[in-house]
């Protein structure tokens, strides 16, 4: 399994594809049915989905890996000019990998490393936003120890802490008066194993069996806010601009909002599996992204920057069929709320209202292996909005096409 | 049901592809017809940025830029008489009078790193001229051109016959005896700008006001010229757009020179002490100054402050130079110094230890006389818009605009301060680059107000900003 996995943890950049800069594939099965998972197991990837279902695993041992590729396209037409530009973004492959372990009955232990943020958009180094953004890449790994407890047959919760790793790369060019050709490049990471650092996340979930038929799931994964201290900024600029744009730090805080789960699950039959999830995700914690420069100059100073994020939904709807001892079909749907309004949408994170189709398969190999394959295609509806502050706007679509494969092993 | 469309929907977008589809903009010309477009005015229509005219101002003057958003509207070629040979890059300094000999010009003011910093370099005139025959060519014979505009044009120069041969500019790309209104009709325009009569009124403004000897043009002759104008210009059922003035003393040119300093102790007892006896004289019964004007002209000096520059003003009220007291005072918040103030004067006493002369003073009664000339011409602009059902730009507003508050656009800060401001080219009168593109927009979105057209605007920030020459 480890030799599977290196090369995909080399692989970084990540898409925005989910409401702001969430990233939503925690599992190829879950995926594949509308990124559902909150009231059901599927897995070893219940460490993410609910901490509370590890115990629910058949198996001693269970062990899950995945990724997912990810080609995107965003079209932003130009509200004065009429001219429409594309994005040009890189694959983005996000992972993850999943481990639980049954102690006893009661008490099951688990590890899970995923990916929820993440974002890499290219506009390219001469758009006409190129003043707000001309490349971004942004991406949060946590690492989440878990444990889950079954308090009797029905109930069991369970949680777990995160360790975050985040990186941040913007590159935009200067709206100086002279000179036309700078640029400045900023690159921060922040991590939670630094001793400078605070902010720890936690996901919690409680999960109870109504009956045969019907479960509840209820989950909530905290905020954790990025605390970049120790980023680099690098100007290439008009050498006549050196004293007023001299190389030197910043510092940032990105956060990264909390999210609450509910999801209710319905055995339609032995073969049909129903389920239906809400999420509300707490964006307006993102309200400002305010840049600390260091040294400051007459021309450099600190920026606060506008993003007045609102809270968001995101609702979902799918279905697992199992077709035979072999294969697991999956289809489903969701809509993921914008949290930006529209007087803040900045091209940094072009993110408006997501439909998302998704298609899943699973196959069984022996009693031990399976492996798993998703499909999701996101329209990013169409929207008109500006970034006030810049007055900078127009009207932006989103297409996505991600395709996931993850295998397991369990014993 | 739902099932199957998912499933039928899915591999659809896997073959056609992740690019998303938002419909192009129709564009419509509402009532106007834009396939010949003429432009006539002055220096701001010919291109002049940095008071010289080269081959990029000529590209990125507003007109050019309006000529390439008629494109996918049915607008032809838009013919500019361009620079040719070394005159292209260089550029002609637009004061190039006197000329020793008839080939040779100046070149444009750059923006240079100096040893005290980055700073605009006009050229010299006892140094600098380079021989440019190309510009004293006559290239009328390649036209006719759709850009007319010449510098120090006035109004009541686009109806004389004898501006081709008094201007080099219009001379340039004009026969003999062709006035500029005979040279826009040859286009057979459709469609026509015309920004003019900031001449009237700047040229005295730019020289000082009275000192500087060139009048102001009477709102009589003003309104009279403009409306020959447009009869002409709509004489053949063409529509059009006309622009009004700027404010003047709201350009960078009057707004860029501080009107005092801050001094130390030594210095403000030493010039206290210096105009003490002029300060004295003032107060002398003999001289039957009147008391409010022994205050207004009585030198005060502050350690440690603000201290407003003591300028020459021969309009004040009580003229007593035969009696050997000079006609001095010290420069009020509400006034300007131009541009040309010579700042290694100013750093060498002028303004403390000497008065600044008057032709570099632009005093409150001037003020008053340009803002009123200004206002005037304005109305007279309107009227005529109204009269004819052209469209209008109201530039005095939107400048105002940009150099009271600024203005942001796609990310840029504009504001009206020189250099920095960036909205301003390098002479503080004329606007860089990204002002045209901004008055572009402004004159677009006019004319799409007044004929129901949909002219696409143009990004501000696809146009350079100021250069800075190695």
């Amino acid at each position: 399994m480890k030799k599977l996995l290196l090369p995909l943890l080399g692989i970084l950049p990540l898409l925005s594809f989910a409401g702001g800069f969430q990233v939503n594939l925690q599992g190829t099965k879950q995926t594949g049915m509308g990124h559902l998972g909150t009231s059901f197991h599927l897995g070893a990837s219940s460490a993410f989905f609910n901490p509370s279902m590890m115990g629910l695993d058949p198996n001693k041992f269970s062990i899950e890996a995945g990724a997912n590729f990810i080609s995107s396209s965003v079209q932003f037409q130009n509200g004065r000019t009429g001219v429409s530009e594309f994005t040009d973004n890189p694959l983005g492959t996000p992972f993850y990998l999943y481990a639980t372990y049954k102690i006893n009955d009661k008490l099951s232990a688990g590890l899970a490393v995923y990916t929820p943020f993440g974002s890499t958009v290219v506009w390219g180094d001469d758009w006409s936003g190129k003043y707000l953004i001309q490349d971004i890449s942004l991406s949060a790994i946590f690492i989440q120890p878990t444990l889950s407890y079954n308090i009797s047959d029905k109930l069991r919760v369970g949680a777990g802490f995160a360790i975050v790793q985040g990186k941040v790369e913007i590159n935009k060019a200067l709206p100086v008066p002279i000179g036309n050709t700078s640029t400045v490049n900023l690159q921060g990471s922040a991590s939670s194993l630094l001793p400078s650092y605070s902010s720890f996340g936690f996901n919690a979930g409680i999960h109870y069996d109504v009956n045969d038929e019907f479960s509840i799931g209820l989950t909530h994964r905290s905020k954790v806010d990025v605390e970049l201290d120790d980023g680099v900024a690098d100007y290439s600029k008009d050498p006549v601009l050196v004293s007023s744009f001299p190389d030197g730090k910043f510092s940032a805080d990105l956060p990264l909002p909390g999210t609450t789960t509910l999801g209710i699950a319905y055995n339609v039959s032995e073969k049909l599996l129903l389920s239906l999830e809400g999420s509300f995700v707490q964006w307006s914690d993102y309200q400002s992204l305010d840049f600390d420069f260091s040294p400051n100059t007459s021309s450099l100073q600190d920026s606060e920057n506008e993003r007045n994020y609102e809270d968001a939904m995101i609702f979902r709807i799918g279905a697992q069929y199992s077709y035979n001892e072999m294969f697991d079909f999956r289809a489903g749907f969701y809509y993921d709320q914008s949290p930006i309004q529209d007087e803040y949408f900045n091209p940094e994170t072009p993110n408006s209202d997501n439909i998302g189709l998704t298609l899943g398969l699973s196959g069984h190999i022996g009693e031990r292996f399976g492996f798993d394959a998703s499909f999701l295609y996101v329209i990013g509806t169409e929207r008109e909005s500006e970034y006030q502050p810049a007055n900078f706007g127009g009207t932006y679509a989103s297409r996505s096409s991600i395709v996931g494969l993850g295998v397991n092993y369990n014993f | 049901m739902k099932k199957y469309k998912l499933l039928y929907l899915l591999p659809a977008a896997l073959l056609f592809g992740c690019e998303p589809e938002i419909e192009d903009v129709a564009t419509n010309g509402g009532s106007a017809d834009f396939s010949v477009y003429v432009a006539v005015g002055n220096s701001l229509t010919s291109g002049i940025q940095g008071e010289s005219l080269t081959l990029k101002g000529q590209e990125y003057c507003y007109p050019n830029i309006i000529a390439t958003q008629l494109k996918s509207l049915g607008g032809g070629e838009f013919k500019q008489p361009l620079l040719k040979g070394e005159c292209a890059t260089k550029g002609v300094f637009t004061t190039f009078y006197p000329v020793p000999t008839s080939n040779l010009v100046l070149p444009s003011i750059v923006l240079k790193a100096t040893p005290t910093g980055l700073a605009p370099v006009f050229p010299d005139p006892t140094m600098d001229w380079y021989s440019a025959p190309e510009f004293f060519e006559n290239i009328s014979a390649e036209g006719p051109y759709n850009n007319v505009g010449a510098s120090g044009a006035k109004v009541g120069s686009l109806n004389d016959p004898a501006f081709s041969s008094t201007n080099n500019w219009f001379e340039r790309f004009s026969s003999p005896g062709e006035t500029v209104l005979e040279a826009a009709m040859k286009n057979n325009p459709t469609f026509f700008s015309l920004w003019i009569g900031a001449n009237d009124v700047l040229g005295y403004s730019t020289s000082g006001g009275d000192e500087g000897g060139r009048a102001i043009t009477s709102p009589t002759e003003f309104a009279r010229d403009l409306n020959e104008a447009l009869d002409t210009l709509t004489r053949t059922g063409a529509k059009g757009i006309i622009a009004n003035i700027p404010s003047v003393p709201g350009i960078a040119y009057f707004n860029t020179i501080p009107l005092g300093t801050i001094l130390d102790a030594a210095q403000a007892s030493a010039l206290t002490a210096g105009y003490a006896g002029y300060n004295a004289a003032l107060k002398n019964p003999l001289l039957r100054i009147p008391a409010a004007e022994v205050a207004q002209r009585t030198i005060t000096f502050t350690a440690g402050q603000f201290n407003y520059f003591v300028v020459t003003d021969p309009t004040l009220k009580t003229d007593r130079t035969s009696a050997g007291i000079p006609n001095i005072r010290q420069i009020t918040s509400s006034e300007h110094l131009i541009l040309r103030t010579p700042q290694d004067s100013l750093l060498s006493g002028w303004g403390t230890a000497k008065p600044i002369p008057g032709i570099y003073h632009i005093n409150q009664e001037e003020l008053f006389k340009i803002n009123a000339a200004t206002a005037d011409y304005n109305s007279i602009i309107k009227n005529a818009a109204d009269l004819r059902g052209l469209a209008h730009y109201d530039a005095y507003a939107a400048f105002n605009v940009i150099s009271t508050t600024g203005i942001i656009e796609d990310g840029i800060s504009l504001n009206g301060d020189y250099i920095s401001g960036g909205m301003f080219s390098l002479d503080g009168v004329h606007p860089s680059t990204r002002g045209h593109a901004v008055a572009a927009n402004g004159f677009i979105d006019a004319i799409n107000a007044k004929y129901g057209s949909n002219i696409q605007s143009v990004s501000v920030s696809n146009y350079p900003s100021v250069e800075v020459t190695p």
